[in-house]
């Protein structure tokens, strides 16, 4: 498989589909690759696909010095697939910017790829489906039991930001957590801001989430932040029939309503 | 007895629900003195970092009120709104606050009536559940 994605790539490159490739290549860590960006036949040589090919690539594609060496290559695992779409739908990117190469591994992939090849194996969806037990089993507590839950976490946080900087869909080029005229999130580790920061992270993702659980993934303290994000997924999946990442022509559920949308909280 | 007076937040829309909250005082009826009003454009310029933002200073509760479906001044802020806040009250709910602090009402600008039942009944609903100790440590 290895051998037949250089060899693919090398085409594109020689014979200029593609200005640049991202991938994936041996770093130091031997648990987790290292993203790489190829420009030239010669460097096929370093890219390798395997379990440990687990960073998302899609947010490089934003990057002005990639969008300014022409059409760009991806390696795009499932979640990557689905993040890219989101990026198309958000007009972050446009289809002819990027030439996707989509590997399947067992999961239904989305119809938005250049090409696909079949790896077989599973990577890059460790353990998610957990979330959805923990989240029935939180909302049996009562509510002073969950936030006594949810206080302990959140007063983890160290606000380094790593959820944001991590996420395919966290893009802004100003965060609400960096503005301070006026100061909505307030900034030091405390419980106050904390809270503000972690249920406005996952609301701003709202129907935009791809559920790729990197946010939870990065997060140096172990907040469970996939159960953040899953509740507004599953929420919005129930009520809007919506999930994000699989249809760039649509428009995101929050950016669009109907008339007979669910109203019965309302007095 | 009960004697705890909680702090309501309540923010409503400058074309419908303030006009009904103004409609209740100028036909001189009466409601818990509990709220505090601040005046938005449109519940679709409300932000919920807002209602965070209420309870991280101090309120026990908070109101949202707006012109009803069909009735927005600017057409499609109410409709924008109720996603929002459907999602964003039962990721509130998720994490320990309880529903009973956090309301949505449509209050038009003839229903000044109606604004003192809701102003009562939330008002009333947060005084059952006491202050809101989340955020004060
Ligand atoms: S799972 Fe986390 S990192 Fe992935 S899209 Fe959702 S919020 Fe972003
Ligand atoms: S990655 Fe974790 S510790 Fe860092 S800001 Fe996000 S939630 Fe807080
Ligand atoms: S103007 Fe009242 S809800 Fe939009």
């Amino acid at each position: 498989m290895l051998d037949k994605l250089r060899q693919r790539i090398k085409e594109l490159l020689e014979n200029k589909t593609i200005g640049v490739f991202i991938g994936y290549e041996q770093g130091d860590n031997p648990e987790l690759a290292r993203p790489v960006m190829i420009t030239s036949a010669e460097e096929v040589d370093k890219l390798i696909y395997d379990n440990t090919c687990l960073s998302m690539l899609s947010k490089y594609l934003l990057k002005p010095e990639v969008k300014a060496s022409g059409r760009c290559g991806v390696i795009a695992s499932y979640s990557n697939l689905r993040a890219i779409i989101g990026l198309l739908q958000e007009h972050q990117v446009t289809r002819d910017d990027v030439y996707i190469i989509a590997v399947s591994s067992g999961e239904k992939m989305p119809d938005y790829y250049d090409e696909i090849i079949d790896v077989g194996h599973s990577t890059h969806n460790v353990g998610r489906t957990t979330h959805d037990e923990m989240i029935t089993d939180l909302l049996k507590k009562p509510p002073a039991e969950r936030w006594a839950f949810w206080e302990n976490e959140f007063k983890k946080c160290i606000r380094c930001y790593a959820c944001r900087q991590i996420c395919p869909l966290c893009y802004c080029n100003r965060c609400i957590a960096d503005k301070n005229q006026p100061q909505w999130i307030l900034t030091s580790p405390h419980l106050k801001g904390n809270f503000a920061w972690n249920v406005i992270r996952a609301y701003h993702l709202s129907g935009r989430c791809i559920d790729c659980g990197e946010c939870e993934r990065a997060c140096p303290v172990n907040i469970p932040l996939m159960l953040l994000n899953k509740i507004i997924y599953n929420n919005i999946k129930t009520n809007f029939g919506y999930e994000a990442g699989f249809d760039p022509s649509v428009p995101p559920p929050l950016a669009t309503y109907n008339p007979e949308d669910k109203e019965n909280f309302i007095i | 007895m009960n004697s705890f007076e909680p702090k309501i937040v309540a923010f409503l829309c400058n074309w419908c629900s303030y006009a009904g909250a103004d409609l209740a005082g100028t036909s001189r009826l009466k409601y818990a003195p509990n709220i505090r009003i601040i005046k938005v454009p449109c519940t679709g310029r409300l932000d919920p970092v807002m209602l965070v933002k209420a309870f991280e200073v101090g309120a026990d509760g908070v109101l949202v009120s707006g012109c009803h479906p069909n009735d927005c001044h600017y057409r499609t802020g109410n409709f924008l709104a109720r996603r929002r806040w459907m999602i964003f009250k039962d990721m509130l709910e998720f994490v320990g606050i309880e529903p009973g602090r956090v309301h949505f009402s449509w209050v038009s600008a003839a229903e000044g009536g109606k604004f003192v039942e809701v102003v009562n009944k939330v008002t009333t609903e947060v005084k059952t559940l006491g202050p809101f100790k989340g955020l004060t440590s």
